[in-house]
């Protein structure tokens, strides 16, 4: 697949503080991308930029081989379903679908009623956006800016407003709705899970620059840096690589060949229901998590141990 | 936002404040060096003869009658807006009614509600009226026309002014807080004056400054309900400005007003983390 | 402490109102004194035969519904320009305007007014008035107005100009109605406080202009009349009914 959305050593400064400091990027079409990272990384600085809110201090921007940045808001075919959805509270439920139809005619009321069904806002069309839950909003917004057919939707922390039980379920939505549409996505998220779950690639960023690029099991199981691997995720960090708490394994009895171990002495085990929660001290004086099945039993803090691990499961990070 | 967009939005009122508010004060910062003409108006040469004559005993006393004046009207309001800022907070689903009927007069015009007093104290206002007949006194008391009045009239046009900042400052202080007093054994009034009290105190701050400020540049007021015998800043620079015709030192009394106005308000500024305004 | 809070609120209540209820009152009395003498509407109908008051609320009512138009739009634009990008200047200059002294606005305007009125043959009238008023309702305008904006999320207008909305557009279709109500209490709040002025007005106006609050002003340094009273209470009970719609507006959806 060719480049769809392009970004070419992309950057954006203020006085005093850089927000991105050139970030090169190409997304396909109908991917469904993720830009990840902690608060002031860049990721909502980069989404704002594609979509026009702020103009970028170095770089450019390519949409399909054309050229976005410099050009307002308005003259973009990307649209935005923002954090707080920014539903316009004057307007009714069917107001505010259409209210891009004006400028950009799409495929004006078939679209609309295509949308309306598509998000199963029939019943909800002559409410006001504070009559709707929080579900109903991001539905809404979603429409308004699906009936405009935008060549990408820009997504920003879409899951952050709604509450943690929703939060399951609209993901495999967003999910299905994207495959649906054929869209290309960009969604921004500080959440590890949202990002890994909804993803076909992610972008990691980290203070204004690119941290790591890749699809979340190359960020996840192949992080490059201590930075990508913490971040995704808990780690213990052993003599020169680390491993996933749920790749690492606690027993009492030796492993069997194969396996590398250290011996260890159990500080704490808790029993989560869904996995055994265990921390030792390797004797070189290390600290470790292990996440263990529920079915293997449990340990007494004190216990004398074996930490085991498979080498392939060793995670070779960078340093910083 | 497109700059020109935004120029052309503020255009009008930027006009409109150089000249209103910036112009005139040059105006009145050139006339308070200037002399005054044999028939008014404003002659060369300059001068700093104005602002010595602030220092003149007699004008003197006049501003510092001002800033007593204020001050007592404004402790007044404090004292008395306190109870009732509190009775509204506790007030549950009275709160908003309360809260209206505070608000209410600040929408009524200051004239009117001057004379209302006027119409409750002069001779054969409804007060000695009604002690005259029930035969409490045989002449009418000397109601209007003195400083107390005049402090009444300041207390009663201001005291919402008192009461809003207070309100929004209690209302903020979380109940439990009382609980917790009470709990350690603190009683209601040392309670009141340990956490409720300490705890107001930006509220107390901004009260006592949009009551002591316009109080300090009254004119209305005093001019009403002082029938001319209660001489404050904002008359003497009337009188200059009329029947003295005395425009140079009018302009710098004017600036000498504005400029304690400005310096309490910016020593108030430098306190807060919100602006003011 | 409970029972004394509610004394006290009760005895400040009746501090804040009574006084305005007693003028009402007696605005309704027979009698051209202090004392109760049976109703009558006679004090309203002399002030409606007085041709020199009807003249005088005319020109209030004008110059505070200009005033107020003028003062409304010149402020809703400012605040709205201040709220995309602060400007220090005119904040400043819109706080200075606050807070100054009515008595020192009014005569560094006459000043002003005398200054250019040298150079240029005009004189002190209804325009030097409006002007005025124009001017001390503008911060109020802004306060208010401004205070709203700062509640409302940026992201709305971003959000149609997503869609494909010009700023201009975005500020028409979006802001403004949004913004609607907080305009109305501001341009109400500015009728009030132009159709109430006395000291400003009495020193811009010149000889040959007078309004409403100068004319009730020089009858009560005469000691008043009970066509005070009734004046009085025709504009409070006029200003409370607007102040009441309008926010019946408000509550509105």
């Amino acid at each position: 697949m060719g480049a769809h959305l392009e970004l070419q050593d992309l950057a954006k400064e203020y006085p005093g503080h850089t927000a991105l400091a050139g970030v090169s990027l190409e997304i396909a079409q109908g991917e469904f991308f993720g830009l990840l990272g902690p608060s002031g990384c860049g990721k909502t600085t980069t989404l704002r930029l594609i979509a026009g809110f702020e103009q970028p201090t170095r770089g450019c921007i390519l949409l399909e081989g054309r050229r976005l940045d410099g050009l307002p808001p308005y003259q973009r075919n990307v649209s935005t379903v923002f954090q707080s959805y920014a539903l316009f509270p004057h307007l009714t439920v069917r107001e505010n679908i259409e209210f891009g139809l004006r400028y950009r005619n799409g495929e004006g009321r078939r679209a609309v009623d295509d949308c309306i069904e598509m998000l199963g806002l029939g019943g909800k069309l002559n409410r006001y956006p504070r009559q709707l839950s929080g579900g109903e909003k991001q539905r809404v917004a979603l429409a308004r800016s699906l009936v405009l057919r935008p060549a990408v939707l820009l997504l920003d922390e879409p899951l952050s407003a709604l509450d943690p039980n929703l939060r399951k379920q609209v993901r495999v939505e967003l999910r299905t709705l994207q495959r649906r549409v054929g869209i290309t996505f960009v969604f921004v998220t500080h959440d590890k899970e949202e990002a890994l779950s909804l993803s076909d690639r992610i972008l990691l960023l980290k203070n204004g620059g690119c941290e790591q690029l890749g699809t979340p099991q190359e960020l996840y199981l192949r992080p490059r840096t201590r930075f990508a691997a913490s971040f995704l995720g808990p780690m213990n960090w052993l003599e020169g690589f680390g491993l996933r708490p749920e790749a690492t394994h606690v027993s009492r009895t030796p492993p069997g060949a194969g396996r590398k171990s250290a011996p260890a002495r159990v500080l704490a085990s808790l029993f989560l229901g869904n996995c055994i929660h265990v921390e030792a001290e390797l004797d070189g004086g290390t600290r470790i998590v292990a996440e263990l099945s529920p079915f293997d039993g449990t340990f007494q803090p004190g216990e004398r141990v074996h930490v085991s691990w498979r080498e392939e499961d060793e995670i070779r990070a960078a340093e910083p | 936002m497109n700059t020109r967009l935004r120029a052309a939005a503020l255009a009008p009122a930027a006009a409109l404040m150089i000249a209103t508010v910036g112009v005139p004060f040059a105006v009145l910062a050139a006339y308070a060096f200037q002399s005054r003409g044999a028939y008014g108006g404003v002659v060369p040469p300059w001068t700093l003869e104005n602002w010595q004559r602030l220092a003149d005993p007699l004008y003197l006393g006049i501003l510092l009658r001002s800033f007593f004046v204020a001050a007592v009207s404004t402790a007044l309001c404090l004292v008395m807006a306190f109870p009732l800022a509190m009775a509204i907070t506790r007030s549950g689903r009275w709160k908003n009614l309360l809260l209206a009927l505070v608000m209410l007069p600040f929408w009524t015009s200051l004239l009117i509600r001057t004379y209302a007093w006027m119409f409750l104290l002069r001779d054969t206002g409804l007060i000695n009226s009604l002690l005259l007949k029930a035969g409490l006194i045989n002449e009418p008391l000397p109601l209007l026309y003195n400083w107390g009045a005049v402090v009444l009239g300041l207390v009663y046009a201001h005291l919402p002014f008192m009461v809003l900042p207070l309100y929004a400052a209690l209302e903020r202080q979380e109940p439990h807080l009382l609980e917790a007093a009470a709990d350690l054994g603190a009683r209601d009034w040392q309670a009141f004056w340990r956490i409720t009290l300490p705890l107001a105190a930006p509220g107390i701050r901004a009260g006592i400054l949009l009551v002591f400020i316009p109080c300090l540049g009254t004119y209305l007021i005093p001019d009403l309900l002082g029938g001319g015998k209660t001489i404050l800043a904002g008359t003497l620079i009337q009188n200059q400005f009329t029947a003295a015709r005395d425009w140079p030192f009018g302009a710098a009394v004017s600036l000498a007003l504005m400029a304690a106005v400005l310096v309490l308000l910016w020593l108030e500024a430098r306190r807060r983390e919100e602006p003011l305004l | 402490m409970k029972r004394t809070l509610a004394a006290s609120a009760v005895l400040l209540y009746a501090f804040l109102h009574a006084p305005l209820l007693v003028l009402a009152m007696f605005s309704f009395n027979q009698g051209r004194f202090t004392v109760w003498e049976g109703f009558s509407l006679r004090w309203y109908e002399e002030a409606w035969r007085d041709a020199r008051l009807v003249e005088a609320a005319a020109n209030s009512l004008w110059i505070a519904a200009t005033a107020t138009l003028l003062a409304t739009v010149a402020g809703t634009l400012c605040a709205y320009g201040l709220w995309k990008r602060e400007s220090r200047m005119l904040m400043t200059a819109l706080s200075v305007s606050l807070v100054t002294p009515e008595i020192v606005t009014g005569i560094a305007l006459l000043a002003l007014f005398q200054w250019l009125f040298r150079y240029a043959g005009l004189q002190l009238g209804l325009h030097t008035v409006i002007l005025a008023h124009v001017s001390f309702c503008l911060a109020f305008v802004v306060l208010v107005v401004l205070a709203r904006l700062r509640t409302m999320d940026a992201a709305l207008e971003e959000a149609a100009m997503d869609l494909g909305a010009r700023e201009w557009e975005a500020f028409l279709r979006v802001t403004l109605p949004n913004l609607l109500p907080a305009v109305l209490s501001a341009a109400l709040l500015a009728f009030t406080i132009s159709f109430d002025d006395y000291v400003i007005t009495s020193l811009v106006a010149g000889v040959d202009t007078e309004t409403l609050p100068m004319v009730l002003y020089a009858m009560a340094r005469r000691g008043g009349s009970p066509v005070v009273n009734a004046i009085s209470t025709v504009i409070v009970v006029l200003l409370g009914a607007g102040i009441l719609l309008a926010e019946g507006l408000r509550k509105k959806p």
